[in-house]
């Protein structure tokens, strides 16, 4: 069977990578060849990242591209990540998609894109895209809780599909006795901000003995008193790098975007053994659990966490251990592998679109 | 001894920040503006714990961001706009507010970890000796940073030119008082920054270089921040503007050493190090 995977952008999006490009050995084992095609390429993304001028002309052609990978028909079912144009209508996209059926993918909010913040002014025409796109899958794959129940209203055919790590890359590392606690957080410029909550309590943490923050893909609050590091992402350094964290962080707001996010990091620090602690917010009330690590909201929770982690190593050692076993149980990509190949089987020979 | 501040402009600014108590600012927007300003501060050179000042803290909106990242934070400022400054902070723990002027010695010599002062010294008769007031309250090897109106000595005739236009505009506009001045900025706001920003964000998305635009620095700023600039830069009695060497000067004149300037706008913002 195959399956074109239309993803909106490069690898260099852990979207692309972690809900498309990493299943591609695992379906080929099932006889599923699912081919990978982004509409945007990293380079865009790097300009976007920096603030840089985007290329307009070659995001043009590559919208030219994508229409050329529709008229294929040599593909038994698509599998479309968040959207196939921005700025595109649901109807429209459901008509240049053709009489392919697909699978609907999403591990964000995705809804809310046209419904609020800087696009909110688009509300009237495309507040309602998401819905349509939803609503005429031949089945979808939802990242969390909150996404999979506003997929299930609109389509009986949802299934949940959490965001998954490969537990054979994904290992622990033999922790190095460090004399500086080491805080982590992996990610990328667009989830940086909300590092914002841990400047108070690492500030506190940072009269108190050496502690650093180490921050993987983004830019990095200043604290005075806290040796912050700030490293660029790359696939080859990541799992190397949380291995070098005592405790990995996923920072939230509590708001609608949020409640929508995956908890990947959370996943990515348990995989490798390391405690975490996360707002409870969306995903992460369900990724920890089971004793792996903290949930805090406040300044003064997130501080007693760190607090706890740093002074007492064996809670530590347990938490990662405890971290690692649930991620092996519920977040690996061999226990999804099989969902997800039997989710586009079901989409290739019954999807009959229902009427929007 | 004449005291070093203007009191017109202390009252204009005690107005200024009581109608634009920068509540209605964004996290997003001013998380960004806060890195334009603070992108040369050597915060991994601070100790742990460190103690400093915000001289000319306004509204306070700059010590909310500050405060959570150090160990305790003097506010100083002397007009009525302390007032706002202590609502907006009254949670927060670690900062002390004080309602005087920059050479009232508020704070020991020789006393701080840190300082800054953000577009304020520009706006006092002696801008040198304010400088040397706040390095007079550091520690040696203190950082200080300032930003200082520019005298557009990084651009061209036709830009200087429409800033002196600007300028005599102010003239008049500042004479005016509060409810009229406000609503002379205002339509400011709304006929000049509001169409150049939004411009200069519509070319930039078509790929040119807006960076010499005049006011494309607004292009992704609110309306909210626009109205309140427009009411600081046309409604304040007393504006003076500096080159580049002049900050310099007067920042090596106080005991500066190390002296960085920022490469991105706001012009001219510089941080240095008391010997």
């Amino acid at each position: 069977m195959r399956v074109l995977g239309l993803a909106l952008y490069g690898p260099l999006a852990a979207s692309t990578r972690y809900r498309l490009g990493q299943y591609v050995p695992g379906l080929a084992g099932h006889g599923i060849a699912l081919e990978v095609r982004s509409l945007l390429d990293d380079e865009y993304l790097r300009r976007r990242f920096s603030g840089g001028r985007l290329p307009l002309a070659g995001m043009l052609a590559k919208g030219l591209h994508r229409l050329g990978h529709l008229r294929d028909q040599r593909h038994d079912v698509a599998m479309l990540h968040c959207e196939l144009y921005p700025l595109m209508p649901g109807w429209l996209e459901r008509r240049l998609l053709g009489s392919t059926p697909y699978v609907y993918d999403f591990d964000d909010a995705f809804y809310l894109k046209y419904r609020r913040g800087g696009l909110g002014v688009l509300d009237r025409v495309l507040g309602g895209k998401f819905d349509v796109v939803v609503r005429n899958a031949a089945a979808v794959t939802a990242g969390n809780r909150t996404l999979h129940r506003y997929a299930s209203a609109l389509n009986p055919r949802s299934t949940l599909l959490p965001t998954v790590v490969d537990t054979d890359r994904y290992v622990p590392a033999p922790r190095q006795a460090s004399r500086i606690y080491t805080v982590g957080w992996i990610g990328s410029p667009s989830t940086a901000p909300y590092l914002d909550q841990l400047i108070e309590p690492l500030s506190l943490l940072g009269r108190e003995g050496p502690v650093r923050l180490v921050v993987v893909g983004g830019p990095a609050p200043a604290i005075a008193g806290v040796d912050v590091c700030e490293i660029p992402w790359s696939e080859a350094s990541e799992v190397e790098l949380i291995n070098t964290f005592d405790v990995g962080v996923m920072p939230l707001p509590d708001d609608d975007w949020a409640r929508g996010k995956c908890a990947f990091k959370l996943i990515q620090y348990m995989a490798c053994g390391v405690p975490a602690i996360g707002s409870p917010v969306g995903a992460n009330t369900d990724v920890l659990q089971g004793g792996c690590g903290f949930l805090a909201t406040t300044p003064e929770q997130w501080t007693d966490a760190l607090r706890r982690l740093r002074d007492d190593r064996e809670l530590a050692r347990q938490m990662g251990q405890a971290g690692r076993e649930r991620a092996v149980a519920h977040y690996s990509l061999h226990l999804h592998v099989p969902i997800l190949a039997e989710t586009l089987r079901n989409a290739a020979q019954g999807g009959t679109p229902c009427v929007a | 001894m004449k005291k070093n501040i203007d009191d017109l402009t202390v009252q204009s600014f005690g107005d200024e920040w009581s109608r634009f108590d920068q509540s209605a600012m964004g996290e997003e927007e001013a998380r960004k503006i806060f890195q334009d300003y603070f992108s040369v501060f050597p915060w991994d050179a601070l100790p742990a714990g460190a103690s400093g000042f915000d001289m000319g803290c306004g509204s306070g909106r700059w010590a909310t961001l500050v405060a959570p990242r150090v160990g305790h934070l003097h506010c100083i400022d002397p007009s009525s706009a302390i007032d706002v400054a202590r609502s907006r902070l009254s949670a927060v723990g670690n900062v002390s507010l004080h309602q005087a002027s920059v050479d009232d010695g508020v704070l020991p010599a020789g006393s701080q970890d840190f300082g800054y002062s953000l577009g304020v010294l520009h706006h006092v008769p002696d801008t040198a000796q304010a400088i040397r007031s706040c390095v007079a309250m550091l520690k040696p090897g203190a950082p200080f940073l300032v930003y200082l109106y520019y005298a557009m000595d990084n651009r061209g005739a036709a830009f200087r030119l429409a800033w002196q236009c600007s300028d005599h505009v102010r003239r008049l506009v500042q004479r005016l008082p509060p409810a009229p001045k406000h609503l002379v900025t205002d339509t400011i706001a709304l006929l000049v920054y509001y169409p150049l920003a939004r411009t200069s964000m519509l070319l930039e998305a078509l790929g040119y270089d807006v960076s010499n635009v005049p006011l494309s620095y607004y292009r992704s700023r609110s309306w909210y921040t626009m109205r309140t600039d427009s009411r600081d830069r046309f409604g304040t009695p007393l504006e003076q503007r500096f080159t580049r060497d002049q900050v310099e000067g007067m920042m090596v004149a106080a005991g500066l050493v190390d002296i960085r300037f920022s490469d991105n706008a706001p012009y001219w913002c510089a941080v240095g190090v008391k010997r």
